[in-house]
């Protein structure tokens, strides 16, 4: 048996998930990194995206806004404005934001509008991805 | 003896007022169980992201950034949460006598508002308010905190300032709340616990090695921004809580009150209202006395 870690994610408007996994993958912005047990110390930017937790040799996906990760000895920490597990996504309410986030960046002003749009919309297109798979 | 229809219409007035403020209370409270909930869940990611900000900032030791050395330029910012609208027994009062007496203390200020009365208060005071946000009182987002964040990122990183405060409520246990202030920007150490504990390092040396993937630069960029956002959003959130909870018990103290004095009242209506019965008894009597003794006279 692959040996554990702790992972905690928190989100502002609850724990997300707590718990002894195998492995976590993230979205940097350098690309993907798998963490695993007696990963070196680090932390990095959280792009916005889905995670993937090993827990008890099977695979768990969700998708997560920005935010960031801190790997120490005792524990890895997912601080992010958002998480959704794939059966709490609402498409209904994804499409209403992609929409709203499309007609924003057609109209923007100004870089930080279009920045704010950007990301949003990579916050949804996470969302559409986990549900996606989640179906087949 | 005082007038009675003078009385009717004040308990006519006091029992009015008395239905209005019950309404509100009973309104507060299905809010401040809502903005409790929102409060407790967001809480330890409260604690959570200061504790992992303040381990980085404990960890990197030779790392220079803007955001974490000490400036000493004495222009400040401050960010005031107050209330939209007033009735909340002490609660804009205190977070605003808190704000303004921190205030005095920099020479060169900025002043940042949510809410409506925080906006009122410093044009009375005559001070200039340069940021107003609406919409961030009644129903916080982690939007309305990413815009805040936004704006002073910003003018932070165009040098315009050298400090950044917030002033917020926190509630406590019970009905009091208490108004706090937390810097926000530049980072220290210090600034950043408010009562978290250190995490416990077995080993310094190693510990205290730790790596920032792409560099430290580019991760501080990132990650200090997320964290203002957090901080933000956190605070909005406690301070709805505290707003509620303010109102709720300034409405029951109001309505208690109101019953109160609507006994006094009463008692001194049915007191008036014997009085003035007892007199019309005796204008009878005497007069019916009177006219009895004429016609025995007469007779």
């Amino acid at each position: 048996m692959e040996r554990s870690f702790i992972l905690e994610i928190s989100t502002p408007d609850r724990d997300f998930f707590r718990g002894g996994v195998e492995s976590l993958i993230i979205g940097t912005p350098g690309g993907e990194m798998g963490i695993m047990r007696n990963t070196l110390p680090l932390v990095t930017p959280l792009d916005p995206g889905v995670l993937r937790i090993k827990q008890n040799g099977g695979w768990m996906e969700a998708a997560n806004g920005e935010g960031f990760v801190e790997v120490t000895p005792e524990k890895v920490s997912v601080l992010t404005q958002s998480a959704e597990w794939p059966y709490e996504v609402d498409m209904r309410k994804v499409q209403a934001e992609i929409d709203a986030a499309q007609e924003v960046l057609r109209k923007a002003q100004s870089l930080k509008e279009y920045k704010m749009a950007k990301a949003q919309l990579a916050r949804q297109f996470a969302k559409l991805k986990v549900k996606g798979r989640g179906l087949d | 003896m005082r007038n009675l229809t003078d009385i009717k219409s004040r308990i006519k007035g006091v029992s009015d007022t008395r239905q209005i403020t019950s309404a509100m209370e009973t309104i507060s409270v299905a809010k401040m169980h809502k903005a409790h909930q929102r409060y407790e869940a967001n809480k330890q990611y409260f604690d959570k992201i200061r504790a992992v900000i303040k381990d980085i900032i404990t960890r990197t030791k030779d790392v220079t950034h803007r955001y974490i050395a000490e400036k000493r330029g004495g222009r400040a910012v401050f960010i005031v949460i107050a209330s939209d609208k007033g009735l909340a027994g002490g609660y804009n009062h205190n977070v605003l006598n808190k704000a303004w007496e921190l205030m005095s203390e920099y020479s060169e200020r900025y002043i940042f508002t949510v809410g409506q009365v925080a906006r009122e208060f410093f044009e009375h005071k005559k001070a200039v308010v340069d940021v107003e946000f609406t919409h961030a009182t009644r129903d916080p987002t982690i939007r309305d905190a990413a815009e805040i964040a936004d704006s002073i990122i910003n003018l932070y990183d165009q040098g315009l300032m050298d400090e950044v405060y917030i002033v917020y409520t926190e509630p406590e246990t019970g009905a009091a709340a208490v108004a706090r202030s937390m810097k926000l920007l530049p980072l220290s150490k210090e600034t950043v616990i408010g009562g978290i504990e250190d995490a416990p390092y077995k080993n310094e040396d190693y510990y205290r090695e730790i790596y920032y993937d792409p560099s430290p630069e580019a991760v501080l960029n990132e990650l200090v921004p997320q964290y203002l956002i957090g901080v933000i959003y956190s605070a909005l959130i406690q301070s709805v809580a505290a707003e509620h909870s303010s109102r709720m018990a300034a409405m029951s103290s109001a309505s208690r009150n109101a019953t109160e004095l609507l006994e006094k009242l009463r008692l001194e209506y049915n007191r008036a209202r014997q009085e003035s019965v007892t007199n019309e008894l005796i204008e009878i009597v005497t007069s019916s006395f009177g006219t009895e003794n004429r016609t025995a006279t007469e007779r």
